[in-house]
């Protein structure tokens, strides 16, 4: 995303089964992810689409996650709405009752770490922990050596994982200054907020990791934040939410980092072929202060 | 279950069927790994009562291409923590009858189970006695109630604290009222209203992942350890269950348990300590 990207184009025949990655998944075990050099590429779906399979070390029978049928997305969404219980109301709600505000890229080309961040920001919010504001320009910074340069959610996302992301009292918003920041301080702080648990297709090349559609939906439906990359924009965003668009018609909550002032609140509905995403990964569950 | 308890429940398996199975014996003739196993144990007081066994194995595992798990069997009565690959606690009920627990060290390279080092140990207790009488007490005060709730607090430290916590990968299975507790305005506005507020003003309430991980110590940290003890406990009373858990507590008294599976019920809960 940004300024400089892979085109890939998802035709819009294609149905939800080709669409599924064989594999994806990355690290949800401490033993497992030290006994793999940190990459636990090995999650997949099942042949009819149906159930998510998370193996576990060394044969053991592997957790499954069911896929929802869209015949449930109705009852879901309904549900959602009923108990106020989506990130959507979450996020409304997460700074001691009040919104947490969105990101703003400033007009970089920083959106694909931008989108990761509001992702954890809103798993952070699911967990009720205290919002803290994640500077986005310093993992893109470290990432880009110091240029402002486009890239992709499937290469932020390892490197939230495995650096977390400081916030902006050790790294300003927005600054492109690392020489005064990129600091070894700076990224001690940071790993107190990494994510411990994502899913991440790390048998892909970093612009071709993404989740298929009704796993992305499943993930939402689970208030499992994700981020989505859209070739047609050029950009990445956060996701908090699969909606209802219209009777049979969804797609994703965006959460942008363009502030409060884009769409509502800095969120907005994708539909139709603008929907189509062509990278996500998913933030389970980050780091939490112990008191 | 949470994954890392499946995981390992189905790897005890594995390694019973193979330690008790003679016509699979392990399958390594000479063991790269000689290991005996060192084991100490210690109570943790007050209430329950616990028993933390320290085992220890002897031998520096030098391949860093090994894998060391430990198990310990019956799963249903015990909580493992692998400290490293030489050590593992396992935190035993001491109230339970004295149980002989089954432990399994196994080495795997190459993707091959190369040594199983099997072993016991015993545990529980039973019951404590009542104190005998007092002879120069004739009529001494009736011992204390029982108490329905835990009686290790959740929070000991003053003011209205909550957690909620489960496993992700089970959201799915969760009734609407579970889900709506863990993530509802209803429960959400409860607790900002009425938890204790931190140094920033931030509610002190949380909805954590079952296999949660922290930064430094504290509360939090300590009431998740406790609420998985309890919650293991209790899965292995109801096997094929998933339900998310609560811990709630005011300094005073709390409360460790399944959330209730109407949210009328939870909100009830939450009000009985928090007012």
């Amino acid at each position: 995303m940004g300024r400089k990207k892979k085109q890939h184009i998802i035709n819009d025949s294609t149905s939800n089964d080709v669409l599924f990655p064989k594999e994806f998944g990355r690290g949800f075990d401490k033993l497992q992810r030290e006994q793999n050099d940190g990459y636990i590429p090995k999650a997949s779906l099942s042949t009819d689409g149906s159930k998510i399979y998370l193996p576990q070390p060394h044969g053991a029978d592997p957790v499954e996650i069911r896929i929802y049928e869209e015949s449930e997305w109705d009852a879901l969404y309904d549900e959602q709405e009923k108990n106020q219980s989506s990130l959507e109301h979450i996020r409304m709600r997460g700074d001691k009752g009040k919104p947490i505000p969105s990101y703003d890229q400033n007009g970089q080309g920083y959106c694909w770490m931008y989108s990761s961040c509001s992702a954890l920001t809103a798993s952070r919010a699911k967990q009720n922990q205290p919002y803290v504001r994640f500077s986005a320009h310093a993992g893109a910074w470290v990432i880009k050596k110091g240029a402002d340069e486009g890239g992709w959610t499937g290469l932020a996302g390892p490197f939230v994982e495995e650096k977390g992301l400081p916030t902006v009292k050790e790294w300003p918003e927005k600054s492109m200054n690392g020489q005064t920041y990129n600091t070894a301080a700076t990224w001690e702080v940071a790993k107190q907020y990494r994510p411990t648990e994502t899913w991440i297709d790390m048998r892909a090349a970093a612009y071709d990791r993404t989740l298929a559609r009704r796993v992305l939906a499943t993930l939402l439906f689970n208030n499992i934040p994700c981020t989505g990359d859209y070739d047609w924009w050029s950009h990445s965003v956060g996701l908090l939410r699969w909606c209802r668009i219209s009777a049979g018609s969804w797609g994703p909550l965006i959460w942008n980092s363009w502030t409060d002032s884009f769409g509502t609140q800095g969120m907005s509905k994708l539909e139709g072929s603008k929907a189509e995403h062509s990278g996500a990964i998913a933030f389970r569950t980050p780091m939490a202060m112990a008191a | 279950m949470r994954e890392v308890l499946a995981f390992k429940a189905g790897m005890a398996f594995l390694a019973l069927a193979i330690w008790a199975d003679p016509q699979q014996p392990p399958p390594a003739p000479k063991p790269p790994v000689k290991a005996t196993v060192k084991i100490t144990s210690e109570d943790i007081p007050p209430t329950p009562p616990y028993t933390k066994v320290h085992l220890v194995g002897d031998t520096k595992i030098t391949d860093p291409d090994a894998l060391v798990v430990w198990f310990v069997t019956p799963i249903d009565k015990c909580v493992t923590e692998q400290l490293s690959d030489n050590e593992c606690d396992v935190l035993v009920r001491s109230d339970i009858p004295e149980t002989t627990f089954t432990y399994f060290w196994v080495v795997k390279q190459k993707g091959k189970q190369t040594s199983v080092t099997p072993g016991t140990f015993k545990a529980g207790k039973g019951p404590r006695p009542p104190p005998p009488p007092d002879p120069d007490d004739p009529d001494p005060p009736p011992p204390d109630p029982p108490n329905p709730d835990n009686v290790k607090l959740p929070f000991p430290q003053d003011g209205f604290y909550a957690m909620f916590f489960y496993q992700d990968t089970d959201f799915n299975s969760y009734s609407p009222s579970h889900k709506a507790a863990i993530g509802g305005a209803a429960v959400a506005n409860y607790l900002n209203a009425k938890a204790t507020k931190d140094n920033t003003g931030h509610p002190c309430w949380r909805v954590f992942d079952t296999n949660q991980q922290f930064a430094g110590s504290g509360y939090w940290l300590e009431a998740h350890k406790k609420g998985v003890v309890d919650h293991a406990a209790w899965e292995a009373k109801n096997p094929g269950k998933k339900v998310p858990w609560l811990l709630v507590g005011n300094g005073k008294k709390g409360h460790s348990g399944p959330v209730p599976d109407k949210l009328d019920d939870t909100l009830a809960l939450l009000a009985k300590y928090g007012g």
